[in-house]
């Protein structure tokens, strides 16, 4: 096998992978590459570019081996995903146009209700109120996803030099944990973690969790996430990962008054696993999307949540990572017109939406817009600042490998 | 809402393996702790929010208690899970 010619993570891939496998690569020629029916292997997907003599196409573990004796490739790499990092998707919703407008969610009061958090990441320092665990033990993160989902809610960046800055920068955590180290936990733990946070004073909840649907609303869960609604807490919930199937949309993510989140890439398309509606009794969910696709956030210490980009951040995806980019939109808002209702965020929030043109079932209203929705309740609305620079790091390895 | 009629051959099937539920309840449900735990159950949390319990014991003993006029609905305490895929880029 000529492994000169294969990029590491490509090697590494290869080790993992069974035989008959699909693996995409991106084959560099040292001319123009062949059209895709004169390829040396058996491909599909083929995609050739322009600009450089390269071909995208998905083969099997065998054929990246045939291609790397080909005499005309000069590379083959591993076709990785691209990171939406968090200076990638808080951009995408305008978050920062909103704190050019003065507001970053100072004193917003959120609750987190998932794996706990690690207290000592750099990037919440002094912003965590309180905590309580109703699984036993202390409110550390022993998965990694609480302290994930944090960071994309109300990160500051301290660890990044601020680039992986959260929706919300400054806001208040009160964190209940009611998932175990392996993500898992009881339908009344989490009930008794949102009343705990209730009771706290959060202002927003964050449910980056579920149970397998699909629902109605009428379970205990959705019916407490709906009470807790109805005092005055904007409850924010994760659609889930059973997508792309109907009605996959699981418990709390059912319940009438929360707001139901989806997952969508930085391309605004649908994430494919990202559960669709509709509810058992006929409602239509998720109500919105939010990017939810390889983000990079905060890894809590001592775990490997993820695909861990260095000692404080890794990568996630899921409507998990989608639902706190909602949580802190909603502390946005808050913090710009306390007054406002949970009934009139989430309106606000689906009225303002990018219609992606998908099926209300897939996308809800669309793709919600922070801005967009600040600008209907600012008395005199901005104008967007210029929009911020290119985006440093996430996208470098495209650039690289395009001769940028 | 309702007493889930699929949960009451389920625990007629359990005897008396422990199970884990959320009891509704028509009115306040801490007026009935002391019941259910003559009933042989154990009282983990009594939620303010809804009126509900959640409870663990024998699958008998939820049988005992399922056809009481208080007990408004009766449902499994679900596992719910974080909401992450395993890979990082996954789509």
């Amino acid at each position: 096998m000529n492994v000169a010619k294969m990029a590491p993570p490509l090697l590494s891939a290869l080790q993992e992978l069974g035989d008959g496998a699909p693996i995409r690569v991106i084959v560099r020629y040292r001319e123009a590459p062949p059209p895709p029916d004169r390829l040396v292997v058996k491909a599909a997907d083929v995609r050739t570019y322009r600009l450089i003599p390269a071909t995208a196409l998905q083969t099997t573990p065998e054929g990246v081996r045939t291609l790397a004796e080909d005499p005309a490739v000069e590379r083959i790499w591993l076709d990785e995903w691209v990171h939406t990092c968090l200076d990638v998707s808080v951009p995408l919703i305008r978050a920062p146009y909103v704190w050019e407008a003065g507001y970053r969610g100072r004193g917003i009061r959120v609750g987190l209700v998932d794996t706990g958090i690690d207290r000592d990441h750099p990037d919440f320092a002094g912003r965590i109120l309180a905590g309580k665990s109703f699984v036993g033990g202390d409110f550390q993160d022993d998965n990694g996803h609480g302290t994930h989902v944090a960071g994309i809610l109300a990160g500051s960046g301290a660890a990044s030099g601020g680039r992986y800055e959260g929706v919300a920068p400054e806001a208040l955590l009160y964190v209940a944990k009611v998932l175990r180290a392996d993500g898992s936990g009881l339908m009344s733990h989490v009930m008794a973690g949102v009343e705990w946070a209730v009771d706290q004073g959060a202002q927003v909840i964050n449910l980056s969790l579920g149970g397998i649907g699909p629902c109605n609303g009428t379970d205990a869960l959705s019916a407490l996430c709906d009470a807790a609604v109805e005092q005055g807490v904007v409850v924010c919930v994760a659609a889930g990962n059973a997508g792309p199937g109907a009605a996959t949309v699981g418990p709390p993510g059912c319940a009438r008054q929360v707001i139901t989140v989806g997952a969508s890439t930085d391309t605004d398309e649908v994430a494919n696993f990202s559960s669709r509606g509709p509810t058992l009794d006929g409602r239509v969910k998720p109500d919105l999307v939010f990017p939810g696709v390889g983000i990079v956030s905060c890894r809590a210490r001592n775990t490997s949540m993820g695909t861990p980009l260095n000692e404080h951040y890794t990568t996630a995806s899921g409507t998990s990572m989608a639902t706190p980019h909602a949580s802190g939109t909603a502390a946005l808002l808050l913090e710009a017109a306390p007054s406002l209702t949970p009934a009139q965020i989430k309106a606000l929030l689906q009225q303002t939406a990018v219609n992606l043109g998908l099926d209300p079932n897939t996308q809800g209203s669309g793709r919600a817009d922070a801005f967009a929705a600040y600008q209907a309740i600012s008395p005199q609305p901005p104008t967007p600042p210029p929009p911020p620079g290119e985006p440093q790091g996430c996208l470098t390895a495209l650039l690289r490998l395009l001769g940028g | 809402m309702s007493k889930e009629p699929a949960i009451i051959p389920k625990l007629r099937s359990l005897g008396r393996q422990t199970v884990r539920l959320i009891i509704r309840t028509a009115d306040t449900p801490q007026d009935h702790v002391e019941e259910l735990e003559q009933a042989g159950l154990r009282v983990h949390k009594v939620f303010r929010l809804i009126k509900a319990v959640s409870v663990e014991g024998p699958a008998s003993a939820a049988l005992k208690i399922a056809g009481r006029d208080w007990v408004q609905a009766l449902e499994e305490d679900q596992e719910v899970r974080t909401q992450g895929t395993s890979r990082g880029g996954s789509r």
